[in-house]
Protein backbone atom coordinates (compact mmCIF):
# COMPACT_ATOMS: atom_id res chain seq x y z
CA UNK A 1 0.00 0.00 0.00
CA UNK A 2 1.12 3.63 -0.84
CA UNK A 3 0.49 6.16 1.36
CA UNK A 4 1.09 9.82 0.81
CA UNK A 5 0.20 12.52 3.98
CA UNK A 6 0.64 15.93 3.58
CA UNK A 7 3.22 16.64 0.99
CA UNK A 8 3.69 20.05 -0.17
CA UNK A 9 6.65 21.02 -2.35
CA UNK A 10 7.93 24.54 -3.66
CA UNK A 11 10.44 25.08 -6.04
CA UNK A 12 11.71 28.71 -4.99
CA UNK A 13 8.83 30.70 -4.67
CA UNK A 14 6.27 28.24 -6.62
CA UNK A 15 3.96 25.91 -4.80
CA UNK A 16 4.25 22.91 -6.97
CA UNK A 17 2.08 20.43 -4.74
CA UNK A 18 -0.22 21.93 -2.08
CA UNK A 19 -0.60 19.42 0.87
CA UNK A 20 -1.14 16.37 -1.30
CA UNK A 21 -2.99 13.43 0.25
CA UNK A 22 -3.54 9.67 -1.35
CA UNK A 23 -3.60 6.20 -0.68
CA UNK A 24 -3.31 3.36 -3.07
CA UNK A 25 -4.45 -0.03 -2.27
CA UNK A 26 -3.12 -3.19 -3.25
CA UNK A 27 -4.64 -4.07 -6.74
CA UNK A 28 -5.25 -0.66 -7.67
CA UNK A 29 -5.24 1.23 -10.70
CA UNK A 30 -5.17 4.83 -10.60
CA UNK A 31 -5.19 8.16 -12.97
CA UNK A 32 -3.39 11.15 -12.45
CA UNK A 33 -4.18 13.46 -15.13
CA UNK A 34 -2.92 17.53 -15.64
CA UNK A 35 -1.31 19.20 -17.79
CA UNK A 36 2.26 19.74 -18.13
CA UNK A 37 3.62 20.84 -15.68
CA UNK A 38 1.16 20.80 -12.73
CA UNK A 39 3.19 18.93 -10.30
CA UNK A 40 3.00 14.98 -11.64
CA UNK A 41 6.59 14.33 -12.27
CA UNK A 42 7.59 15.75 -9.12
CA UNK A 43 4.76 13.88 -6.74
CA UNK A 44 6.71 10.85 -8.45
CA UNK A 45 9.67 12.18 -7.76
CA UNK A 46 8.61 12.35 -4.06
CA UNK A 47 7.15 9.01 -4.23
CA UNK A 48 10.62 7.39 -5.33
CA UNK A 49 12.63 9.39 -2.76
CA UNK A 50 14.46 11.24 -5.53
CA UNK A 51 13.21 14.78 -4.19
CA UNK A 52 12.81 15.51 -0.31
CA UNK A 53 9.18 17.01 0.01
CA UNK A 54 8.73 20.43 2.18
CA UNK A 55 6.57 18.86 4.14
CA UNK A 56 4.66 15.17 4.75
CA UNK A 57 5.40 11.70 4.18
CA UNK A 58 5.23 8.82 2.07
CA UNK A 59 4.63 5.64 3.49
CA UNK A 60 4.92 1.86 1.48
CA UNK A 61 3.84 -1.42 3.24
CA UNK A 62 6.94 -3.54 4.61
CA UNK A 63 6.73 -5.90 1.67
CA UNK A 64 6.14 -3.33 -0.89
CA UNK A 65 8.93 -2.63 -3.67
CA UNK A 66 8.56 0.83 -5.38
CA UNK A 67 9.16 0.64 -9.67
CA UNK A 68 8.79 3.86 -11.15
CA UNK A 69 8.69 5.32 -14.67
CA UNK A 70 10.10 8.76 -14.68
CA UNK A 71 10.16 11.19 -17.64
CA UNK A 72 12.38 10.88 -20.59
CA UNK A 73 13.73 7.60 -18.94
CA UNK A 74 17.58 7.63 -19.43
CA UNK A 75 19.98 4.92 -19.69
CA UNK A 76 23.68 3.88 -20.67
CA UNK A 77 23.89 5.06 -23.70
CA UNK A 78 26.52 2.88 -25.72
CA UNK A 79 24.82 -0.51 -24.10
CA UNK A 80 21.96 -2.30 -25.50
CA UNK A 81 18.14 -2.59 -24.47
CA UNK A 82 18.81 -6.11 -22.82
CA UNK A 83 22.22 -4.57 -21.28
CA UNK A 84 20.56 -1.87 -19.53
CA UNK A 85 17.56 -4.10 -18.27
CA UNK A 86 20.27 -6.46 -16.82
CA UNK A 87 22.53 -3.41 -14.96
CA UNK A 88 19.31 -2.65 -13.41
CA UNK A 89 18.30 -5.37 -12.33
CA UNK A 90 21.68 -6.52 -10.89
CA UNK A 91 21.75 -3.96 -8.85
CA UNK A 92 19.63 -5.29 -6.18
CA UNK A 93 20.29 -9.22 -7.41
CA UNK A 94 16.42 -9.19 -8.78
CA UNK A 95 17.64 -10.48 -12.41
CA UNK A 96 16.19 -12.93 -14.46
CA UNK A 97 17.01 -12.85 -17.43
CA UNK A 98 14.25 -15.19 -19.11
CA UNK A 99 11.49 -12.28 -17.52
CA UNK A 100 13.16 -9.59 -19.13
CA UNK A 101 13.38 -10.67 -22.47
CA UNK A 102 9.55 -12.08 -22.51
CA UNK A 103 8.97 -8.87 -21.09
CA UNK A 104 11.24 -7.07 -24.31
CA UNK A 105 9.17 -9.64 -26.72
CA UNK A 106 6.46 -8.68 -25.74
CA UNK A 107 6.54 -4.96 -26.26
CA UNK A 108 7.68 -5.98 -29.48
CA UNK A 109 11.67 -5.26 -28.81
CA UNK A 110 14.32 -7.62 -30.13
CA UNK A 111 16.65 -8.60 -26.53
CA UNK A 112 19.24 -9.80 -28.56
CA UNK A 113 19.24 -6.43 -30.58
CA UNK A 114 23.06 -5.20 -30.36
CA UNK A 115 22.26 -1.52 -31.34
CA UNK A 116 22.78 0.36 -28.40
CA UNK A 117 19.72 2.49 -26.81
CA UNK A 118 21.16 5.88 -28.07
CA UNK A 119 19.52 4.67 -31.36
CA UNK A 120 16.34 3.31 -29.93
CA UNK A 121 13.36 6.06 -30.62
CA UNK A 122 11.54 7.23 -28.00
CA UNK A 123 8.89 4.65 -28.48
CA UNK A 124 11.37 2.33 -28.23
CA UNK A 125 13.11 3.99 -25.16
CA UNK A 126 9.76 4.11 -23.30
CA UNK A 127 8.99 0.82 -23.61
CA UNK A 128 12.40 0.01 -22.28
CA UNK A 129 11.39 2.54 -19.09
CA UNK A 130 8.18 0.75 -18.39
CA UNK A 131 10.01 -2.62 -18.62
CA UNK A 132 12.48 -1.33 -15.97
CA UNK A 133 9.70 -0.26 -13.75
CA UNK A 134 8.08 -3.88 -13.64
CA UNK A 135 10.71 -6.31 -14.53
CA UNK A 136 11.22 -7.17 -10.87
CA UNK A 137 8.22 -7.67 -9.37
CA UNK A 138 7.75 -4.13 -7.84
CA UNK A 139 4.60 -4.33 -6.41
CA UNK A 140 3.64 -0.51 -6.43
CA UNK A 141 4.40 1.21 -10.49
CA UNK A 142 4.50 4.46 -10.97
CA UNK A 143 4.59 5.14 -14.63
CA UNK A 144 4.69 8.70 -15.84
CA UNK A 145 3.80 9.71 -19.23
CA UNK A 146 4.01 6.43 -19.64
CA UNK A 147 2.78 6.18 -23.69
CA UNK A 148 4.41 9.06 -24.86
CA UNK A 149 5.79 7.93 -28.16
CA UNK A 150 4.54 4.77 -28.23
CA UNK A 151 2.60 3.33 -31.20
CA UNK A 152 -0.87 2.29 -31.01
CA UNK A 153 0.13 -1.46 -30.88
CA UNK A 154 2.31 -0.86 -27.97
CA UNK A 155 -0.22 0.87 -26.12
CA UNK A 156 -2.27 -1.84 -26.29
CA UNK A 157 0.38 -4.04 -25.10
CA UNK A 158 0.93 -1.79 -22.32
CA UNK A 159 -2.50 -1.80 -21.33
CA UNK A 160 -2.96 -5.90 -21.18
CA UNK A 161 0.27 -5.41 -19.05
CA UNK A 162 -1.01 -3.00 -16.39
CA UNK A 163 -4.52 -5.33 -16.25
CA UNK A 164 -2.55 -8.27 -15.95
CA UNK A 165 -0.16 -6.73 -13.31
CA UNK A 166 -3.38 -5.01 -11.13
CA UNK A 167 -5.19 -8.91 -11.50
CA UNK A 168 -2.16 -9.80 -9.62
CA UNK A 169 -1.99 -7.59 -6.66
CA UNK A 170 -0.21 -4.67 -7.76
CA UNK A 171 -0.81 -1.43 -7.07
CA UNK A 172 -0.26 1.25 -10.66
CA UNK A 173 -0.46 4.67 -10.58
CA UNK A 174 -0.18 6.22 -13.78
CA UNK A 175 0.35 10.37 -14.40
CA UNK A 176 -0.38 11.40 -17.82
CA UNK A 177 -1.39 14.74 -19.58
CA UNK A 178 -3.98 13.02 -21.84
CA UNK A 179 -5.97 9.63 -21.27
CA UNK A 180 -5.71 6.27 -22.53
CA UNK A 181 -8.84 5.09 -23.92
CA UNK A 182 -8.63 1.47 -23.13
CA UNK A 183 -6.82 2.43 -19.46
CA UNK A 184 -9.82 0.66 -17.14
CA UNK A 185 -8.92 2.76 -14.02
CA UNK A 186 -9.98 2.43 -10.43
CA UNK A 187 -10.22 5.82 -9.54
CA UNK A 188 -8.92 9.11 -11.40
CA UNK A 189 -7.61 11.83 -10.07
CA UNK A 190 -6.98 15.39 -11.11
CA UNK A 191 -3.71 17.88 -10.49
CA UNK A 192 -4.69 21.31 -10.64
CA UNK A 193 -2.63 24.12 -9.79
CA UNK A 194 -0.85 22.14 -6.92
CA UNK A 195 -4.26 20.23 -5.19
CA UNK A 196 -4.89 16.52 -5.86
CA UNK A 197 -8.43 16.34 -6.82
CA UNK A 198 -10.72 13.26 -6.74
CA UNK B 1 27.98 -5.51 -12.22
CA UNK B 2 28.89 -2.56 -15.05
CA UNK B 3 27.91 -4.12 -18.54
CA UNK B 4 30.44 -4.93 -21.21
CA UNK B 5 30.26 -1.90 -23.74
CA UNK B 6 30.58 0.60 -20.72
CA UNK B 7 33.11 -1.40 -18.96
CA UNK B 8 35.29 -2.09 -22.29
CA UNK B 9 35.14 2.05 -22.91
CA UNK B 10 37.01 2.26 -19.65
CA UNK B 11 39.50 -0.16 -20.10
CA UNK B 12 40.35 1.34 -23.51
CA UNK B 13 40.40 5.15 -21.92
CA UNK B 14 42.92 3.51 -18.69
CA UNK B 15 44.73 2.10 -21.43
CA UNK B 16 44.83 5.31 -24.02
CA UNK B 17 45.67 7.65 -20.71
CA UNK B 18 48.67 5.28 -20.05
CA UNK B 19 49.93 5.14 -23.28
CA UNK B 20 49.76 8.95 -23.27
CA UNK B 21 51.80 9.72 -20.20
CA UNK B 22 54.24 6.80 -21.68
CA UNK B 23 54.16 9.09 -24.84
CA UNK B 24 54.65 12.58 -23.70
CA UNK B 25 57.07 11.58 -20.84
CA UNK B 26 59.54 9.58 -23.48
CA UNK B 27 58.78 13.10 -25.36
CA UNK B 28 59.85 15.06 -22.75
CA UNK B 29 62.85 12.58 -21.79
CA UNK B 30 63.72 12.80 -25.57
CA UNK B 31 63.71 16.40 -26.02
CA UNK B 32 65.13 17.37 -22.38
CA UNK B 33 67.86 20.11 -23.18
CA UNK B 34 71.35 18.51 -22.31
CA UNK B 35 72.41 21.97 -20.64
CA UNK B 36 69.46 21.07 -17.89
CA UNK B 37 70.04 19.97 -14.83
CA UNK B 38 68.42 16.03 -14.88
CA UNK B 39 65.91 15.94 -11.56
CA UNK B 40 62.64 14.26 -11.78
CA UNK B 41 60.77 17.80 -10.70
CA UNK B 42 62.74 19.44 -13.40
CA UNK B 43 61.37 16.65 -15.99
CA UNK B 44 57.82 16.73 -14.87
CA UNK B 45 56.70 19.29 -12.09
CA UNK B 46 58.34 22.12 -13.30
CA UNK B 47 57.20 22.26 -17.13
CA UNK B 48 53.51 22.98 -17.34
CA UNK B 49 53.25 19.88 -19.67
CA UNK B 50 51.84 18.00 -17.54
CA UNK B 51 50.04 19.47 -15.14
CA UNK B 52 48.23 21.77 -17.90
CA UNK B 53 47.26 19.85 -21.01
CA UNK B 54 47.74 15.89 -19.19
CA UNK B 55 46.10 16.07 -16.09
CA UNK B 56 43.20 18.89 -17.79
CA UNK B 57 42.53 15.79 -20.53
CA UNK B 58 42.51 12.96 -17.74
CA UNK B 59 39.91 15.16 -15.31
CA UNK B 60 37.77 15.76 -18.52
CA UNK B 61 37.56 11.60 -19.59
CA UNK B 62 37.35 11.23 -15.65
CA UNK B 63 34.18 13.88 -15.66
CA UNK B 64 32.48 12.36 -18.78
CA UNK B 65 33.17 8.97 -17.59
CA UNK B 66 31.13 9.61 -14.43
CA UNK B 67 28.30 11.82 -16.91
CA UNK B 68 27.81 8.42 -18.46
CA UNK B 69 26.03 7.42 -15.22
CA UNK B 70 23.89 10.38 -14.17
CA UNK B 71 21.40 10.08 -16.96
CA UNK B 72 20.42 6.36 -15.68
CA UNK B 73 21.01 7.75 -11.66
CA UNK B 74 17.06 8.03 -10.90
CA UNK B 75 16.97 4.44 -11.92
CA UNK B 76 20.20 3.72 -9.39
CA UNK B 77 18.84 5.30 -7.03
CA UNK B 78 15.59 3.94 -6.93
CA UNK B 79 17.44 0.68 -6.77
CA UNK B 80 19.37 1.72 -3.71
CA UNK B 81 22.78 1.57 -5.92
CA UNK B 82 23.77 4.84 -5.84
CA UNK B 83 26.80 3.93 -2.95
CA UNK B 84 27.59 0.60 -5.30
CA UNK B 85 27.73 2.86 -8.44
CA UNK B 86 29.76 5.36 -6.29
CA UNK B 87 32.25 2.83 -5.40
CA UNK B 88 32.77 1.72 -8.22
CA UNK B 89 33.18 5.05 -10.39
CA UNK B 90 35.84 6.42 -7.75
CA UNK B 91 37.73 3.00 -8.69
CA UNK B 92 37.13 4.21 -12.37
CA UNK B 93 38.99 7.70 -12.35
CA UNK B 94 41.36 7.58 -9.17
CA UNK B 95 42.74 4.14 -11.62
CA UNK B 96 42.51 7.04 -14.43
CA UNK B 97 44.91 9.08 -12.71
CA UNK B 98 47.03 6.31 -11.62
CA UNK B 99 47.79 5.01 -14.94
CA UNK B 100 48.90 8.82 -16.01
CA UNK B 101 51.31 8.91 -13.54
CA UNK B 102 51.89 5.37 -14.25
CA UNK B 103 52.71 6.36 -17.53
CA UNK B 104 55.07 9.22 -16.94
CA UNK B 105 57.26 8.21 -14.39
CA UNK B 106 58.17 4.52 -15.63
CA UNK B 107 60.10 5.57 -18.26
CA UNK B 108 62.41 7.75 -15.86
CA UNK B 109 63.00 4.83 -13.99
CA UNK B 110 63.81 2.96 -17.44
CA UNK B 111 66.73 5.86 -18.55
CA UNK B 112 67.90 5.60 -14.83
CA UNK B 113 68.55 9.08 -14.32
CA UNK B 114 69.13 10.34 -11.14
CA UNK B 115 65.44 11.07 -9.18
CA UNK B 116 66.70 14.01 -6.85
CA UNK B 117 69.75 15.89 -8.28
CA UNK B 118 68.65 19.87 -7.13
CA UNK B 119 67.17 19.29 -3.82
CA UNK B 120 66.99 16.98 -0.64
CA UNK B 121 65.58 13.61 -1.77
CA UNK B 122 62.96 14.12 1.18
CA UNK B 123 61.34 17.20 0.39
CA UNK B 124 61.13 16.20 -3.57
CA UNK B 125 59.26 12.89 -2.67
CA UNK B 126 56.85 15.20 -0.38
CA UNK B 127 56.49 17.23 -3.74
CA UNK B 128 55.63 14.47 -6.15
CA UNK B 129 53.43 13.02 -3.52
CA UNK B 130 51.58 16.33 -3.04
CA UNK B 131 51.36 16.63 -6.79
CA UNK B 132 49.71 13.15 -7.16
CA UNK B 133 47.36 13.03 -3.86
CA UNK B 134 45.89 17.27 -5.27
CA UNK B 135 44.99 15.11 -8.54
CA UNK B 136 43.67 11.71 -6.34
CA UNK B 137 41.78 14.79 -4.60
CA UNK B 138 40.11 15.99 -7.68
CA UNK B 139 39.43 13.36 -9.30
CA UNK B 140 37.22 12.34 -6.70
CA UNK B 141 35.72 15.79 -6.47
CA UNK B 142 34.28 14.78 -9.49
CA UNK B 143 32.28 12.21 -8.05
CA UNK B 144 29.72 15.53 -7.44
CA UNK B 145 28.67 15.24 -11.29
CA UNK B 146 27.07 11.73 -10.03
CA UNK B 147 25.32 13.54 -7.16
CA UNK B 148 24.77 16.64 -8.63
CA UNK B 149 24.14 18.90 -11.32
CA UNK B 150 26.15 20.98 -13.76
CA UNK B 151 28.06 18.92 -14.67
CA UNK B 152 30.58 20.86 -16.65
CA UNK B 153 30.97 23.26 -14.59
CA UNK B 154 32.29 20.83 -12.17
CA UNK B 155 34.62 19.78 -14.21
CA UNK B 156 35.70 23.07 -15.12
CA UNK B 157 36.40 23.96 -11.64
CA UNK B 158 38.64 20.62 -11.51
CA UNK B 159 40.65 22.01 -14.14
CA UNK B 160 40.96 25.39 -12.55
CA UNK B 161 41.93 23.96 -9.02
CA UNK B 162 44.12 21.78 -10.91
CA UNK B 163 45.91 24.85 -12.97
CA UNK B 164 45.90 26.93 -9.66
CA UNK B 165 47.73 24.48 -7.50
CA UNK B 166 50.33 23.52 -10.37
CA UNK B 167 50.86 27.83 -11.01
CA UNK B 168 49.98 29.54 -7.50
CA UNK B 169 51.05 26.66 -5.25
CA UNK B 170 53.42 24.13 -6.73
CA UNK B 171 55.60 26.56 -8.64
CA UNK B 172 56.31 27.97 -4.51
CA UNK B 173 56.99 25.01 -3.18
CA UNK B 174 59.77 23.97 -6.23
CA UNK B 175 61.54 27.44 -5.19
CA UNK B 176 62.08 25.79 -1.62
CA UNK B 177 63.14 22.43 -3.14
CA UNK B 178 65.54 24.09 -5.07
CA UNK B 179 66.67 28.15 -6.25
CA UNK B 180 67.07 26.52 -9.49
CA UNK B 181 63.28 26.73 -9.85
CA UNK B 182 63.19 30.47 -8.77
CA UNK B 183 62.29 32.82 -11.84
CA UNK B 184 64.50 35.47 -10.64
CA UNK B 185 67.72 33.65 -10.11
CA UNK B 186 66.90 31.52 -13.25
CA UNK B 187 66.92 35.03 -15.15
CA UNK B 188 70.27 35.84 -13.81
CA UNK B 189 71.87 32.69 -14.02
CA UNK B 190 70.51 30.46 -17.02
CA UNK B 191 68.95 33.45 -19.06
CA UNK B 192 71.48 36.54 -18.62
CA UNK B 193 74.05 35.12 -21.95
Amino acid sequence: MLKVENVSKSFKKRLVLQDINLTVDAGELVHISGINGSGKSTLFKIIAKLLAPDQGKVTLGSDDYLGALIENPGFLEYESGLSNLAFLAKLNQHYDEGKIRQLMQRFSLDPDDPQAIKNYSIGMRQKVGIIQAVMEDQTIILLDEPTRGIDQEGIGQFTELCHELTSSGKSIVVASHDTIAEMKYDRQLHLENGVLHE
Amino acid sequence: MLPTKTKRHYYYWLIGIFLMGILASANALLTFDPQDKKDVLNVYLYPHMLSLYLQSFVLIISGKEIMNFTTVKPYISLRGGDNDIGARLWTAVILNAAALFLGIFIPYIVVGWSWFTLGSWQLGTALIVLHIVVMLVLSTLLLGIYYQAHPYLQILAAIMLNLVFHYMIENQLLVKYSIYFDQLWRDIHLYSH
